[in-house]
């Protein structure tokens, strides 16, 4: 087994004689080639975390190996790793070139040489046309991809990516994301990615690590993280809108498994919730958590419950329908389709075979649009107007519902999670 | 004199600007901009970086003197009148709280000013303090707050008044996403609940579909469309609004049509229903075609050996009629549950869907086969004007043509 490129192993750093602890005994690994993205709220750990990788903060314990050495010891300058900072940090009053240039010629590389890598990589990074413009002339995401080249150019044996599109324009964050993939996928960089938004670290990253309170909470792959999360603080972090969490209890009835809620039951069939949960009782808190895109309105006497609207939220080719379900806020997304037009000149036909699931005529306050549940093809009956004030019922298939450990909030192992995708 | 509820016009807009124009130097910032936002409605002006927001606000608010037209509320011209005396609040990005006061003494500052009664604002500023959600931090200063609470404080400072109307300029764009979409829904909230009148300017698209009523498209100065915000979406006015509203972004492909066929991106198919009337419009604008719109949730992506169908069985026996076509994939991206997958076929590059069982399989580079969903929702261009030139499903046409 070849070694990872970065393992960090049980890594803390307290501050005030271990009044604060920043950083909580964590351990993870960037194999070779891989990029990890560290995700969290601001305030997880997750900058020093990175600032200790680099060596610009002391760990207060654990071990930190770069290619199987540890590099605890090592000054911050002689790591190799490359860090690119949020706010670029490019010589503004420097030219392009002798940005690129700067790590080589701190190293004292051979002239010729640093030509050369310069233009490699400014022609990688589509920077040749403005190699002598004053850096500070160019935009932000011209600016970002300078710093990026300048690390680049040292071929550090780690790149540190923290926050590298927060002071982006939004418009610019998908480029820099598309070019940031070509990097990874031609470069074969080993990364570790900082971001709190999650949309960055599910583009980019092959595993995500969830930092809270100074702890890894759970470190996956990105596709697995997000299908299948293992803690209720990772199921409210990923996600937009973020996964249903209701707290409640468990208790045996007939026909299956009573969750009961603060202010509402629901039934489920037994063979709809892990084979693990067998603790019951009054004290025994249980979390149940569902995907806004898995809940399927319905006519409210046929829901597994019920809910007000609050709010239609449209997203463009879906919406995020906001309930009240008895004190509880509950979201759920709602497929939002154009509305065929009708023949030139020939009345509105149904193109047999197709399911058709347009709703009636424009009600008063509907949108001027075809809204149904996403995920299911509800019967043409379940159609209704998306009002707010409206109750509406919610049914959920039962392999869409996640158990949480009410107490350490750790999701509970369900026959409807496969070991591997 | 005082623009009041009291003496407003039946019937008339709370704020109505007519052809309302600046000029910088030689510059227009705002180009004959009319129209008009009803009472107790949401309406909010869409537009990147200088098209003219902040400009607009300022001109309603009295900040700045317009260089033409005329602005109304209640259905009288505000022109001359001083910014204090047009009734309307102005709330911006940086919303700042004083250190030494608590929230409530924050958040009372206004009525405090007024000279009102003691009991009026202890009631106006715990009922703004409920709707926001920060009765438990009135007493407590602001270092003591979150970010996210220390900005409640703030909205709710700008929210106890009650004037005729609030202009909003990117009250949320120094947050972080999640706060974001919390303050956002419950600003909608607020609004609907007291019944307020709001404008509000913001870059970003989805901001302005979840909350407006109306969104005003605004670019280099000018009103591009005003619609309802699923308009925006489904009929956008012209190319430039479709790529500028929605994630993943459209597809503005070169198309024909010829032999009665549509022929994009190796894809050959009947006119869908809303392009009827438009094939004359077609054929005369020659070989080069027109402009086919293809948002990616539209586009299906269809892998071999399963059991996903690939026609929908309506091109079925017409000739010439291709429901599939192939390209090569360039690029992947992760959403989470879904991925998007760009791919280049011929000169063109169309963005799709799919789910991440469907992703495990997709490499790059691979060629993929793809067919649309539903062809009878894709949108169309002149390829000159770069107008939208589909019929709505009511009948009715974005622009004539």
């Amino acid at each position: 087994m070849s070694i990872p490129k970065l393992e960090v192993a049980g890594l803390t750093k307290e501050y005030r004689d271990g009044a604060v602890i920043a950083v909580d005994n964590i351990s993870f690994t960037v194999e070779s080639g891989e990029t990890l993205a560290l995700l969290g709220p601001s305030g997880c750990g997750k900058s020093t975390t990175l600032n200790m990788i680099v060596g610009l903060e002391q760990p207060s314990s654990g071990d930190i190996r770069i290619d199987g050495r540890s590099v605890v010891a090592v000054p911050a300058g002689r790591r190799d790793v490359g860090l690119v900072f949020q706010d670029y940090a490019v010589f503004t009053t420097m030219s392009v070139r002798d940005n690129l240039a700067f790590g080589l010629k701190v190293r004292k590389t051979d002239k010729a040489v640093i030509r050369r890598e310069v233009y490699k990589t400014a022609e990688f990074l589509g920077l040749t046309d403005c190699l002598d413009v004053r850096a500070g002339r160019l935009s932000g995401s011209e600016q970002q991809r300078v710093a990026i080249g300048r690390t680049l150019v040292t071929k550090p044996a780690l790149l540190l990516l923290d926050e590298p599109l927060s002071n982006l324009e939004a418009s610019a964050r998908p480029v820099v994301r598309r070019e940031l993939r070509r990097l990874q996928q031609e470069l074969r960089l080993s990364i570790i990615y900082v971001t709190h938004d999650q949309t960055e670290a599910l583009s980019l990253a092959d595993r995500i690590a969830i930092m809270h309170h100074g702890k890894i909470i759970q470190a996956e792959e990105t596709l697995r993280i997000m299908q299948y999360p293992g803690h209720v603080q990772v199921a409210r972090f990923l996600g937009s809108p973020p996964m249903n969490i209701l707290r409640g209890r468990l208790a045996d009835a007939e026909g299956g498994v009573q969750f009961t809620h603060a202010a509402f039951s629901v039934l489920f069939p037994a063979c709809a919730l892990p084979g693990g949960v067998r603790e019951r009782g009054p004290d025994k808190q249980y979390a149940l958590g569902f995907r806004a895109e898995d809940i399927i309105l319905v006519p409210p006497e046929q829901g597994l419950w019920k809910g007000e609207i609050l709010s239609v939220e449209i997203r463009g080719s879906d919406a995020v329908v906001n309930l009240n379900s008895h004190g509880s806020l509950l979201q759920c997304v709602v497929e939002h389709k154009r509305k065929a037009a009708p023949s030139a000149g020939l009345p509105a036909t149904r193109n047999a075979g197709a399911p058709d699931i347009r709703p009636e005529p424009e009600k008063e306050g509907l949108p001027a649009t075809a809204l149904r549940a996403a995920g299911a093809n509800p019967p043409a009956s379940d159609v209704f107007s998306l009002r707010t004030s409206t109750l509406v019922g919610l049914a959920l298939a039962p392999e869409n519902i996640v158990l949480f450990d009410g107490d350490s909030n750790l999701r509970l192992e369900s026959a409807f999670v496969p070991k591997q995708l | 004199m005082t623009a009041t509820a009291a003496d407003a016009a039946p019937g008339a807009p709370v704020l109505e600007a007519r052809e309302l124009s600046k000029q910088y130097g030689r510059k227009t910032a705002l180009d004959r901009v009319s129209f008009s936002v009803p009472p107790e409605s949401f309406v909010v002006i869409l537009g990147p970086a200088g098209a003219g927001k902040t400009t607009t606000l300022r001109l309603l608010a009295g900040l700045e003197r317009e260089s033409g037209g005329d602005i109304l509320m209640d259905g009288r011209s505000v022109a001359g009148l001083e910014p204090k005396d047009r009734d309307i609040a102005m709330i911006f990005d940086n919303l700042a709280l004083y250190p030494h006061k608590t929230g409530f003494q924050n958040m009372a500052g206004p009525l405090l000013e007024r000279k009102l009664p003691r009991e009026d604002i202890r009631r106006r500023v715990d009922a703004v303090a409920a709707k926001l959600r920060v009765e438990h931090i009135l007493e407590r200063l602001p270092k003591t707050m979150s970010g996210g609470e220390r900005q409640r404080i703030a909205l709710g400072r700008a929210l106890v008044r009650s004037p005729r109307a609030f202009l909003l300029d990117e009250p949320l764009s120094s947050l972080d996403a999640p706060l974001r979409f919390e303050l956002r829904s419950e600003l909608k909230r607020l609004q609907r609940e007291e019944g307020h009148t709001f404008l509000m300017a913001t870059p970003d698209f989805t901001e302005a579909l979840a909350v407006a009523d109306t969104v005003l498209l605004l670019r280099a100065g000018k009103i591009v469309q005003a619609s309802p915000p699923e308009d925006l979406y489904d009929y956008p006015a012209d190319c430039e609004a479709a790529l500028f509203v929605g994630s993943p972004q459209i597809a503005v492909l070169q198309a024909e049509f010829r032999e009665g066929l549509v022929h994009c991106a190796g894809l050959a198919f009947p006119l869908p229903a809303a392009l009827e009337d438009a094939a004359g419009h077609m054929r005369r604008a020659g070989p080069d075609g027109f402009l086919l719109g293809i948002r990616p949730e539209n586009v299906r992506v269809l892998l071999h050996s399963s059991s996903e169908s690939g026609t929908d069985g309506r091109t079925g026996g017409i000739p010439g009629a291709r429901d599939c076509s192939v390209g090569q994939v360039t690029d992947i991206e992760s959403l989470g549950l879904q991925s998007v997958i760009t791919v280049c076929c011929g000169r063109e590059h169309l963005r799709m869907l799919c789910s991440v069982a469907q992703r495990a399989r997709i490499r790059i580079g691979q060629d993929l086969t793809f067919t649309l969903a539903d062809r009878e929702r894709l949108t169309a261009f002149d390829r000159v004007t770069r107008r939208n030139i589909i019929r709505r499903a009511d009948g009715g046409r974005v622009f004539e043509l």
